[in-house]
């Protein structure tokens, strides 16, 4: 059994696969750069976790906080603030309809956003972060099982 | 024109000639006014990559290097329409492609470099 952070990600990274502005252009953990047929197109990754035991002895259990990071790629001459608030719209709507992902976790919720634009190229790109906090609870010997 | 100076209008035009030179033909209108010039450019799209967050974007920066008497009006906003480009054999590189100025920088000896928008 795979560890519940990977099955957390690829849970909802499936859960924001087909919507109707990224469509497949779905990612998990991508590290090269993405090119213009790929666009616009959902990136996840789960780059940090905080972990506390809440019932100790023998076989601990740990609570988890994990940071899931959704970036959002726009490259468009116009609009591009549009179809990133569209965008937003979209996942936050996909994920709040199973804040649980599948029974992994104990909680979802969207805990920030960011938006940033770029110039620098042929047409602007616009780039939004949204971290999502996620709550769920394994024991210590047992990562790879939901509580 | 300075006195001093080494090269003319003339040798900037034969930079930019699209047979002898290095230029391509395009189109340069300017917005407010509705008027349209025919004039040579030299094209660079160079390879970036656009910064994101953790990832980039591949991209090109569409610039047109033109002799400052030609655009000599130009803000941003106007628009360049470039000729298609193609391989000696007739191939088309890239169709003719309408971009927006976003800067215009001249380097005050003759030459205005244009930075482009791909429309």
């Amino acid at each position: 059994m795979s560890h519940v952070r990977q099955q957390i990600r690829e849970q909802f990274a499936s859960t924001i696969t087909g919507l109707s502005t990224t469509g497949s252009n779905v990612f998990q953990s991508r590290v090269y750069n993405l090119e213009a047929s790929e666009l616009p197109a959902l990136v996840v990754y789960t780059k940090s976790e905080d972990s506390q035991p809440i019932v100790i002895g023998s076989s601990r259990t740990l609570e988890r906080v994990l940071s899931l990071n959704v970036e959002a790629y726009v490259k468009a001459n116009s609009n591009s603030d549009d179809t990133i608030d569209t965008i937003s719209k979209e996942v936050e709507t996909a994920i709040a309809a199973d804040t649980t992902l599948n029974n992994l976790s104990k909680d979802c919720y969207l805990e920030s956003t960011e938006i940033n634009y770029n110039a620098e190229g042929e047409q602007p790109v616009a780039v939004m972060t949204m971290t999502y906090s996620i709550m769920y609870v394994t024991s210590e010997s047992s990562p790879g099982t939901a509580l | 024109m300075s006195i001093f100076a080494l090269e003319n209008e003339s040798d900037f035009a034969a930079y930019l000639d699209p047979n002898f030179g290095h230029g391509i033909t395009a189109v340069y209108t300017d917005v407010s006014t509705e008027t349209s010039t025919n004039i040579n450019v030299i094209l660079n799209e160079e390879f970036i990559n656009q910064s994101g967050e953790s990832i980039d974007v591949e991209s090109t920066v569409p610039m047109a290097l033109c002799r400052s008497i030609d655009v000599i009006n130009a803000v941003h906003g106007d628009t360049l329409v470039v000729a298609s480009r193609n391989d000696l054999d007739g191939n088309v590189l890239k169709s003719e492609t309408t971009y927006k100025i976003v800067s215009v920088q001249p380097d005050r000896t003759g030459f205005t470099m244009l930075i482009l928008e791909e429309q």
